[in-house]
């Protein structure tokens, strides 16, 4: 696809944008593709291994065809994933896909069942094999954390977990706790080794759903806060830019991401957010990324998807601070042609100086 | 105990409270519809209420059914006994190729809590089971849950086999979801559309024309 610097990964474009400054053109990135088919389509090669979801346990792409698949489509930065979610269990469906649908710790007793994590030197060997994958190609890598506060639910399983926030709350704290503890020396030794070359940090989370906080505000507030500015306060005194992912309708979230001090949200899903109205009120404070509806892409039409790139350039691209994406992640089920559409609109109508026209 | 006391356990979710209200408002004399339709549906509603006005969230909703749940164990035999009728029939399930129940169960509970009968399909659940379910369960309503955006295209797929099977018209279809819009239900030809629990037991009521 590569034709003009337009089309090519920048990773200073990204970081320029992030911090709510106006580059050549606005950004694309996806955090997460788990679609096997996206890939191939794209790498233009049959892969010989399988894409599973790396957040539920699964093969992630290699270091080496990532960055390749990123340059190919001129997008600027590749995840590296730095995952403990322990003990959920998954289930296949009747059109072959796995999904979760529940946890196994049920009560203290399980607690030393946990899954144990990846050892923190293979982590960071990845790492690595990333950085060296991405060198000299202005693709740059950021390092993906999982959270304790939904990897606790998730390893308790969702409903029961909500039943556990009013029935044993301490056994769910204990649980954040171990997960905060062992996430909290991944990020330190990132940082500690990496920071230089890491375009960012990102934790991957869940607290919201479509109409707000999962749990009500004052008990979330006793939760979350004072973990979180744990878990991020190695990549904050690296002096790296965070970002925060949650799905789920954000205006009463946003505060409380403000204070932890988090610089980047994603998605701000469109079913339940305005992103434009977002802009608006929190753009001066948080660098956006996402919303491009997931819906869009994996219907279309295709020019739908451009139209839409195109609004978004439009109204979301001035002074910088949003970076075009999807609404959730790049899934199986998303036609490649609907994808690489969406990335080629961007790069058409990204242009600053010629925002919204083609040039 | 008044049935104020058996709306406030419910409200509240304190399930044994509301299951000693009931017995105690039971031996009092008071009747198991007055219980039901005074205490506790009202009590269901004002938690699906508060939940769509963002001051109840999901433990609270889920332990506000579980005291319910305790509640209708006890009045349940007695209903059936007395002949009382369900406000209307449910049939649900999340559609085929997605394996996600949380929001479907949470739906399930506030449309119980509301006064329905609740047939509950499970996950993964194909167009020719939600027929079938039609066939033999003669439903008032099918409600639908996708959480993935890919999933949703067994929605329409849905619809057009229970067209197709000639039982389309004598059900209203109600969908829901994370990825689900308005616009969505509208452009698939669904009747109703539900953003949240909260909302989905009011939905439904108002696609029976109730209050």
């Amino acid at each position: 696809m590569s034709e003009s610097n337009y089309d090519r990964s920048d990773v200073n474009r990204l970081l320029k944008a992030m911090r709510h400054q106006e580059a050549d053109r606005i950004p694309h990135l996806e955090f997460w593709v788990t679609s096997q088919s996206v890939f191939e389509y794209v790498l233009e090669k049959p892969l010989d291994y399988a894409i599973v979801d790396a957040a539920l346990g699964g093969q992630s792409i290699t270091p080496e065809d990532h960055v390749e698949f990123a340059g190919r489509l001129g997008m600027d930065a590749v995840v590296c994933n730095f995952n403990w979610r322990p003990n959920n269990v998954m289930r296949m469906a009747s059109d072959g896909t796995e999904h979760y649908v529940d946890g196994s710790i049920k009560r203290e007793a399980d607690l030393p069942n946990l899954d144990p994590p990846s050892p923190i030197d293979a982590q960071l060997r990845y790492l690595e094999r990333y950085l060296k994958a991405a060198q000299g190609t202005g693709v740059g890598v950021f390092a993906n954390f999982t959270s304790f506060f939904d990897s606790a639910m998730l390893a308790v399983g969702v409903s029961d977990s909500f039943l556990m926030f009013y029935d044993n709350r301490p056994f769910l704290e204990t649980l954040m706790d171990i997960l905060l503890a062992h996430q909290e020396k991944v990020m330190q030794a990132v940082c500690n080794e990496f920071a230089g070359e890491l375009a960012f940090i990102l934790v991957n989370d869940d607290i919201a759903h479509n109409a707000g906080l999962m749990i009500n505000p004052r008990m979330f507030l006793e939760i979350f806060p004072q973990r979180m500015k744990r878990l991020i306060a190695p990549a904050k005194a690296a002096g790296k830019l965070v970002a925060y992912h949650t799905d789920g309708k954000m205006d009463k979230i946003f505060p409380i991401l403000d204070d932890v001090g988090f610089d980047i949200v994603h998605p701000i899903e469109p079913e339940s957010n305005d992103i434009f109205a977002v802009k608006q009120q929190w753009g001066q404070r948080f660098a956006l990324v996402g919303n491009i509806p997931t819906v869009l892409l994996a219907y279309g039409p295709v020019e739908e998807i451009e139209e839409s790139v195109k609004r978004y350039c439009e109204k979301m691209g001035p002074g910088g601070g949003y970076v075009l994406g999807s609404s959730t992640s790049i899934m199986e089920g998303i036609p490649p042609q609907n994808f690489v559409a969406m990335t080629r609109a961007a790069h058409k109508y990204g242009r600053y100086g010629a925002l919204g026209w083609e040039s | 105990m008044d049935l104020d006391t058996i709306y406030d356990a419910v409200l509240d979710g304190d399930a044994k409270g509301a299951a000693a209200a009931v017995e105690a408002a039971l031996a009092a004399g008071e009747s198991p519809q007055a219980i039901l339709n005074d205490a506790c549906i009202p009590a269901m509603a004002e938690v699906g209420a508060l939940f769509e006005e963002g001051e109840k969230f999901v433990p609270e909703m889920l332990i506000s059914a579980r005291a319910m749940a305790a509640a209708m164990t006890i009045l349940r035999p007695l209903l059936v006994a007395a002949g009382v009728k369900n406000v209307g029939k449910v049939v649900l399930g999340t559609v085929h190729g997605d394996l996600h129940d949380i929001g479907k169960n949470l739906v399930g509970m506030m449309l119980e809590g509301a006064g329905f009968e609740v047939i509950d399909l499970g996950t993964d659940v194909p167009p020719q089971k939600f027929v079938d379910a039609v066939k033999q369960h003669q439903p008032d309503i099918v409600g639908m849950s996708a959480l993935l955006t890919t999933t949703t295209k067994s929605m329409p797929l849905t619809l057009s086999a229970l067209a197709e099977a000639g039982v389309r018209d004598q059900v209203k279809v109600i969908i829901g979801g994370a990825p689900i819009t308005d616009d969505f239900a509208k452009k698939i030809g669904a009747d109703g559309f539900a953003a949240d629990a909260g909302s989905a037991a009011r939905a439904a009521r108002a696609l029976m024309g109730l209050a």
